[in-house]
């Protein structure tokens, strides 16, 4: 074979024409993502292929259009310049997902031009003619626009499907919701661009090589393993950089693979203040937090390097940094809570595997009595036997 | 390419003013609210408010720099924030306007040094300490802390709360149809006084900067336990509703000691019960204590009690919280 430079890099395109309804087909969109390497392009980088694929049967297909961070805009910078392509690969997950009801999120203070919404009109209707010649679950496809209010974390999946009303009713009694996978639910939600980033997999044969980010406010297309203070101003250092939005995000300087563009980076900003303070107790962080939290007791506990004890409901933080936002001594809750949870789930792993191992190792100590006992009797007997047969 | 402008930063939904997300704002703001109360206070007592402010401020804003300096730390931002400014406004607000100022300053050390630095700074003090500050310094100068001026006279006299101890023979009401009218009953202008402290209590609820189960539960609990001890002016009376809430320094407390967020309780139910054990507290002080005004002793005995009723109302609502999942795993 002729060696050629891109040959690794460029996979063979597909045609819509040439999909069918059947599983093979189904199986060849995902393998052409999976090739494509694409990873979830809204901060999370779960492997988009078997997102997909474990969606198979879902309900509802969610396009997370939403920037609930402030000065991300990366999202709306890209559904401006290629609606047609968001829309197609929204209709390719649709397409995989064999989901019925497909919501294209966007958030309410989008201001779209009358051009751009009826080519994003068009587009839906076109795609959604395609789908309900396809799908099979007898429920008529549904493609729709719907605008959400923009606010804090209105873009985190659970919030964005209790916004959409799209949850049954084992998901709104369910006490651990924003605990568990929305997956379990019956909803796949996927980020806009990682759906852009399928159509261009899908149908140009393009692999997840570069992004749309959003610099201090400004949108540009970045290649990825790009080092982050190429793209940024010259003044910037990692200590003065952010990630990912102010209230969920990261210090740059915080992971060492932050420090090159990766798919989960979608936003770099300037660093917020240090604190001002510490915790004046004012409890403005109460009503603020979407998930019905206490973050200022959480924050005393952690604070006195102790474990929040279970009725703070750590794990129910969904990170989305709203009570960073409203905080009077500008203190890094979200953060704070992210390590602590991280830790929490790192000792449970832990705790769950020396339970495992002392399973194990009791298992062992009750076998080997066992076979001591039964070597012992058989000693005994052989020897009885033995005096009584001299 | 189009660039749509980036989404705004999402607002915190308010009915009324917009909070404040800034320590600094948040005591500005505070101290801001005092003024037309110190306004009113200059008008009926003279200048010795404003020197005794003066005093104060640059007394309590030295002992912070001097606190800062010791434990390491940068003295700039801190001093500047407000807080210290509001503590030493509050001594001065609170200690009568002759108050000699070797008495004052003490009240300021024992604030800034005592109850804040030596706890660890702003936001980590047990007690409140404007009210550490002035009740040390009530101890130490009791005779100067009675001494209280008759507006535009000079003359001291005993206030309307020692009259409330010390009546013998006359009755409250002979005593009451002897003054003429508002301004009179609470002590010398205090009513005007509380008034005008009131409204920039107002002013801090609507800018959701105080929390108002503590003032609404000390106001309505010191209603009711005045109303409840009211015999229509007798000579043992324990004083009229109007009298407990507009004499000594009710509102000023209700609105601007009480609220102080580091020291009361910061969940909902624990606040009111907070506020409700302070206006106790002050009522049993006022009636039979050796101060002729309870209101410190009662917030700082309250304080202590913070760290318990934030755990009482952790428990509660997890009770609450259990009994509802059990019912509702039951259905």
């Amino acid at each position: 074979m002729k060696p050629q430079a891109d040959s690794a890099q460029i996979l063979t395109p597909l045609r819509r024409e040439e999909l069918g309804n059947t599983p093979t087909d189904r199986d060849r969109v995902l393998t052409q993502i999976s090739a494509a390497k694409i990873s979830g392009l809204g901060g999370g980088r779960f492997d988009t292929a078997s997102k997909l694929r474990n969606g198979f049967g879902a309900q509802a297909l969610i396009i997370n259009g939403l920037q609930s961070e402030p000065g991300n805009n990366s999202d709306m910078a890209l559904l401006h310049e290629s609606p047609q392509e968001v829309i197609a690969g929204a209709a390719l997950a649709a397409f995989v997902t064999n989901a019925p009801n497909v919501v294209l999120a966007l958030p309410d203070d989008a201001q779209l031009s009358s051009d751009l919404s009826h080519t994003i009109d068009s587009a839906l209707s076109e795609q959604e003619a395609w789908l309900r010649g396809l799908l099979t679950s007898g429920k008529p496809a549904s493609f729709a626009c719907r605008y959400i209010p923009a606010g804090h974390a209105s873009g985190e999946e659970h919030q964005l499907a209790t916004a959409l009303e799209l949850l049954n009713d084992s998901a709104i009694n369910d006490l651990e919701f924003t605990r568990r996978p929305l997956v379990q639910f019956g909803i796949v939600c996927i980020n806009l661009a990682t759906a852009y980033a399928i159509a261009r997999a899908v149908y140009a044969g393009e692999p997840l090589s570069r992004r749309m980010i959003s610099i201090n406010g400004k949108t540009t297309w970045v290649e990825l393993g790009t080092p982050l203070l190429n793209i940024t101003p010259p003044n910037h250092t990692l200590d003065t950089l952010w990630i990912n939005g102010r209230h969920g995000g990261n210090p740059a300087n915080s992971l060492p693979a932050a420090a090159r563009i990766h798919p989960g980076v979608f936003c770099i900003d300037t660093a917020p203040a240090p604190p001002v303070a510490p915790c004046i107790n004012c409890s403005a962080c109460v009503p603020a937090c979407p998930v019905g939290l206490r973050p200022d007791e959480l924050y005393q506990q952690l604070q006195q390097n102790e474990t929040p004890p279970p009725h703070l409901r750590l794990g129910d933080c969904i990170e989305c940094g709203a009570c960073n936002d409203v905080c009077p001594s500008g203190l890094w809750l979200a953060q704070l809570f992210r390590g602590a949870r991280a830790e929490q789930t790192a000792n449970t792993k832990k705790d769950q595997l020396a339970q495992k191992a002392k399973a194990r190792s009791e298992a062992r100590t009750t076998r080997l009595a066992a076979l001591e006992e039964k070597r012992a009797a058989l000693v005994q007997t052989r020897s009885t036997q033995g005096k009584r047969a001299w | 390419m189009v660039n749509p402008q980036p989404s705004p930063r999402p607002k915190v939904s308010t009915t009324s003013g917009t909070p404040l997300t800034n320590v600094r704002d948040i005591m500005w703001h505070t101290n801001a609210a005092l003024v037309p109360g110190l306004v009113v206070a200059v008008y009926y007592f003279g200048l010795g408010y404003l020197q005794n402010l003066t005093i104060a401020i640059t007394a309590g804003v030295l002992f912070e720099a001097l606190a800062l300096h010791l434990r390491g730390r940068d003295w700039r931002p801190q001093t500047t924030d407000g807080s210290v400014v509001l503590t030493c406004v509050l001594i001065a607000l609170a200690a009568p306007p002759a108050l000699s100022p070797y008495a004052l300053i003490i009240a300021c050390a024992f604030a800034v040094l005592l109850a804040k630095h030596s706890y660890g700074g702003i936001g980590r003090n047990l007690f409140n300490p404007a009210m550490v500050g002035y009740a040390a310094a009530l101890i130490c100068f009791p005779a100067a802390f009675a001494a209280w001026p008759i507006p535009n006279d000079g003359v001291t006299a005993a206030t309307a709360l020692e009259a409330i101890k010390t009546l013998d023979g006359t009755t409250m009401s002979d005593r009451l149809l002897a003054q003429n009218g508002f301004g009179t009953w609470g002590g010398f202008a205090a009513e005007w006084m509380g008034l005008a402290f009131a409204a920039g209590g107002g002013y801090l609820m609507w800018r959701k900067i105080v929390a108002w189960r503590v003032s609404l539960g000390f106001l309505l609990v010191l209603t009711l336990c005045a109303a409840l001890g009211y015999d229509n002016g007798s000579s043992t009376t324990g004083g009229s509703p109007a009298q407990h809430l507009l004499s000594g320094g009710t509102l000023l407390a209700a609105f601007f000691v009480l609220t102080d967020p580091v020291t009361h309780p910061s969940r909902a139910r624990a606040q009111w019960v907070f506020g409700a054990l302070v206006a106790a507290l002050t009522y049993a002080i006022r009636l039979v204590g050796a101060y002729p005004d309870g209101i410190a002793f009662a917030v700082l005995l309250a304080n202590g009690a913070t760290p318990l009723l934030n755990q009482w109302a952790a428990r509660n609502t997890r009770k609450t919280q259990s009994a509802k999942n059990a019912a509702e795993e039951a259905q």
